[in-house]
């Protein structure tokens, strides 16, 4: 499976904090709503972050800070000059080495009590039925229809929770999706044709924009995690970086909806590149063999 | 009777680089052939070949999604306010 497991040597797993762990989330557990019953329950929390990029760098990052217990991270990518405007998680001297390896250094060096785990491939129809089980949730951080669509199916398929966030230019989106009450599918029933809607790496977008809605992925999996407000569950929230105008929409199951449907025809993943018109993700060599490497 | 339309920054370069838009229509079919006399190459945007919004961009009167009302035949009120989002990929490149 391409998973590797980092840890710093020594990091207790028990049921007591260390007075160290106690001051480090102290900010945390002084809070009502946490306390040291929900900073347990962070611990014993797993997240699987789909992407290192943009939006996974602050997502993963806040998780670990907050001692989330195990967080899984899937890329297969390799650090590029052009990330560095906002992917937190690497830095200069990461260029050309796998995201994975670069941002479970920096999660590590933030924070040596939690646990990450590493997948270094892209997330296929053949192996997400077999990652995404292994977590509690499961947040979107891809960066391309075709993951964002096998992420959905899969999640949904497994009974997970999906924190779903995207970006483009100056505008971010986040929902939640929870199974049974609406996915990703239900607002967006297709792709647009390939071309239509551009990329990041086509069209651009404002490096802090990602930092919002990354905030906002890891603030709705601590919620999630603890049990505690409501959800972004059936809306949608929308973020306009140039107008600081935030709106929130309505998102509904859709009866008819292929996967979450009243009477649904997707029962297991299907080959999302055909679905979305698009040519099969390349993998970078680099990455190809750091997963080999730890496979 | 005007209606108010959000474009979000996607859209923007089809606007002027206008965020709102004002625009008369009584439906929201009106509203969008009217904001595409205004900016001609809008409807490209909002119809696909067969004339339908695609599956990939909603239109909200208010906070709802017209799929929940009467689709582009949705009526609207004064100080209704439009919305066209896209779906967007971004996130990791
Ligand atoms: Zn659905």
């Amino acid at each position: 499976m391409g998973d590797a497991e980092g840890r710093a040597p020594g990091a207790p797993q028990g049921s007591a904090f260390t007075p160290e762990e106690v001051m480090r989330y102290s900010r945390h557990m002084i809070m009502g709503p946490v306390g040291p019953v929900g900073q347990r329950k962070l611990r014993n929390a797993s997240v699987l972050v789909v992407g290192a990029g943009g939006l996974g760098s602050p997502v993963a990052l806040y998780l670990a800070l907050a001692g989330v217990g195990r967080i899984g991270l899937v890329d297969f990518d390799v650090v590029d000059l052009s990330n560095l405007q906002r992917q937190i998680l690497h830095q200069t001297a990461d260029v050309g080495r796998p995201k994975i390896l670069s941002a479970q250094e920096s999660l590590l060096a933030y924070n040596p009590h939690v646990t990450v785990n590493t997948h270094g491939l892209p997330l296929t129809s053949d192996n997400a039925l077999e990652i995404i089980p292994e977590y509690d949730i499961v947040v979107n951080g891809a960066d391309n229809f075709a993951t964002r669509y096998l992420a959905n199916d899969a999640a949904y398929l497994s009974g997970k929770t999906l924190v779903d966030g995207s970006i483009l230019l100056f505008d971010g989106q986040a929902t939640v999706y929870r199974p049974g009450e609406g996915c990703y599918r239900c607002l967006y029933p297709a792709p647009p044709p390939p071309g239509l809607v551009p990329s990041c790496a086509e069209a651009g977008v404002l490096g802090a924009i990602t930092g919002v809605v990354g905030s906002i992925q890891a603030t709705e999996v601590f919620k999630q995690i603890l049990g505690i407000g409501e959800p972004l569950v059936g809306r949608l929230l929308l973020i306009d970086a140039l107008t600081m105008e935030f709106r929130m929409m309505r998102v509904r199951r859709d009866p008819a909806c292929p996967l979450c449907g009243d009477a649904p025809s997707i029962h297991e993943l299907i080959d999302y590149d055909q679905f979305c018109g698009t040519p099969p993700l390349a993998v970078a060599e680099g990455a190809a063999v750091a997963a080999g490497a730890h496979a | 009777m005007p209606v108010r339309v959000y474009i979000p920054t996607p859209f923007r370069r089809f606007t002027a680089n206008r965020e709102y838009v004002s625009v008369e229509g009584e439906t929201v079919r009106a509203v969008l052939d009217a904001l595409d006399d205004a900016y001609p190459g809008f409807d490209h945007l909002v119809y696909d070949r067969e004339g339908r919004v695609p599956a990939h961009i909603n239109i909200y009167v208010n906070n709802r999604a017209i799929d929940e009302l009467a689709g582009v035949e949705t009526e609207l009120s004064d100080g209704d306010q439009m919305a066209v989002i896209p779906a967007l990929a971004g996130g990791a490149r």
